[in-house]
């Protein structure tokens, strides 16, 4: 059983955690469908685009979570032996949570278009907006495990980072009128979604934030294994 | 070699020479670093002062079995071994899970297993491979008696191709077949010879005497004392066999304090 299959394994074994990334939005989406009329039908457009951004919120929590059980799983001894470097590692959770992601995205887009047809329009910017996005939250999930002590300090912090992400990204909420917000990859990818049509300058920030978090979460990780057992 | 943790060091000064193609067995007490020595000599820390491995081979295999509990808990028992070795590179070693009778916990999560099977687990992840070094800390904690048996039968056919250091309390007689007994007090390992010879001396004992004693002015736990028929005297301290010529050395024991009390046979000659 290679790498991948075996955090594959471990990711659907857990259920909860597996409803709460690929499950927690499309509940969402239907719930609001059933709650409003067809009055408020575009209004309802524009939240489901902001839910379709909190199915990759969500990610931070559940790729926290996942890091954490590796952090802690008492092996980091055998796998310094075996050679086993920690991009290795870093790139086996981060290629079996980035399919979560896409998983999770596409269910979630499914639901959108069919409750709002018209309201999603993805191109290829849209793509690799998202894609970028989803990586910078995996990423940010990564880190937030690697410095927290316990599962439960991870469970809480990265369940505040992402209510934090949800406030200032006007998404759900109306956006802060201070700048910088608008530039959080969360706000940047709710943009082109907003308006496929957006300039390129938005990918190139997610793409500027997703390397820097990758990289700072690679050299973080990697120091931190000399502490781990 | 020499290490500093948390800013005082926590052993200098330690020569430690191990015999390649034996069993070495590591005692001594609690926190004195034996863990922290296995992590060094497998190149997992790097010491303060000295080196390791002085004249070891120039790319050495090492094994390292530490006292960690955890493994990937939502994963079966073949599941744990089938990627442990896909990552050591090699076929899973089914034969060793007959061995420790594991074939009937093969579809048990890792979550479920008690204690002492889960202890076989990751000795059988460490064992399925093969080393020149194989560091193992404790691996008889947890054990039952069954596999005890089996796990020293498999260390002393491994001990023909490889290098084993092993640190453990002693309790039992697992070692019977063991090589050579260390016992690290202060800052020196000891190199107290081969324990076949003390467990030989154990079976002969003649009496055993528990006494109390006085370690910096406070009152210690009984100290055991094995005596054999010849006069011999062993004696054991905290779970650490202390062989009676080291005793008078070992600088925390006031030995000219050591008083019998409650006893109700005589005092044998060596001890006077």
């Amino acid at each position: 059983m290679n790498f991948e299959q075996r955090i594959l394994k471990q990711k659907f074994r857990d259920p909860l955690s597996l409803f709460l990334s690929v499950g927690t939005t499309p509940f969402f989406l239907i719930f609001f469908h059933s709650l409003i009329d067809r009055e408020t039908q575009i209004s309802f457009g524009r939240l489901a685009l902001g839910i379709l951004v909190f199915s990759i919120i969500l990610l931070v929590f559940s790729a926290g979570l996942l890091f954490r059980q590796e952090l802690d799983n008492g092996l980091h001894s055998l796998y310094r032996l075996l050679g086993i470097n920690s991009s290795r590692i870093l790139f086996g959770f981060y290629g079996v949570s980035l399919a979560e992601g896409f998983v999770s995205f596409g269910i979630s887009s499914i639901f959108v278009l069919i409750f709002s047809p018209g309201e999603l329009q993805i191109g290829i910017n849209q793509i690799l907006g998202v894609f970028l996005c989803i990586s910078f939250c995996l990423f940010l999930g990564f880190w937030i495990a690697i410095l927290t002590q316990s599962p439960l300090q991870t469970f809480f912090v990265s369940s505040s980072i992402m209510f934090l992400l949800l406030l200032f990204s006007g998404i759900l909420f109306p956006m802060p009128k201070i700048k910088v917000f608008s530039y959080l990859p969360t706000a940047l990818v709710h943009s082109l979604l907003l308006e496929p049509k957006s300039n390129l300058t938005h990918l190139g920030f997610l793409a500027l934030e997703s390397l820097t978090i990758a990289l700072v979460v690679f050299i973080h990780f990697d120091f931190k294994r000399k502490s781990l057992l | 070699m020499g290490l500093v943790l948390d800013g005082r060091w926590i052993f200098r000064g330690l020569l430690a020479k191990f015999p390649d193609r034996e069993i070495n067995v590591l005692t001594g007490p609690n926190g004195i670093g034996k863990s922290l020595l296995l992590r060094i000599l497998s190149g997992l820390e790097q010491p303060s002062q000295g080196g390791r491995l002085g004249r070891f081979l120039e790319n050495p295999k090492i094994g390292l079995l530490n006292q960690s509990f955890a493994t990937w808990q939502k994963l079966t028992v073949l599941e744990t071994i089938r990627s442990v070795a896909h990552l050591q590179k090699i076929s899973p070693n089914f034969d060793l899970l007959e061995t420790f009778d594991m074939t009937k916990f093969l579809s048990f999560r890792v979550e479920n297993l008690s204690g002492g099977t889960l202890q076989t687990l990751r000795l059988i992840m460490i064992l399925q491979d093969h080393y020149d070094l194989l560091l193992l800390d404790e691996p008889f904690t947890y054990l039952d008696k069954k596999r005890k048996k089996i796990l020293n039968d498999l260390l002393v056919s491994r001990s023909k191709d490889e290098t084993l250091i092993v640190t453990h309390h002693f309790e039992d007689d697992e070692f019977v077949n063991f090589s050579h007994l260390y016992n690290w007090e202060g800052e020196e390992i000891q190199d107290k010879g081969k324990v076949s010879d003390w467990i030989q001396k154990r079976s002969n004992v003649r009496a055993i005497h528990l006494l109390p004693l006085e370690f910096k002015g406070k009152w210690k736990e009984k100290a055991m004392f094995h005596i054999t028929q010849e006069e011999e005297v062993i004696c054991y301290f905290e779970n650490n066999l202390i062989p009676w010529e080291a005793v008078p050395q070992l600088s925390h024991f006031s030995f000219r304090n050591l008083l019998w009390k409650d006893m109700n046979y005589p005092i044998p000659q060596v001890l006077k």
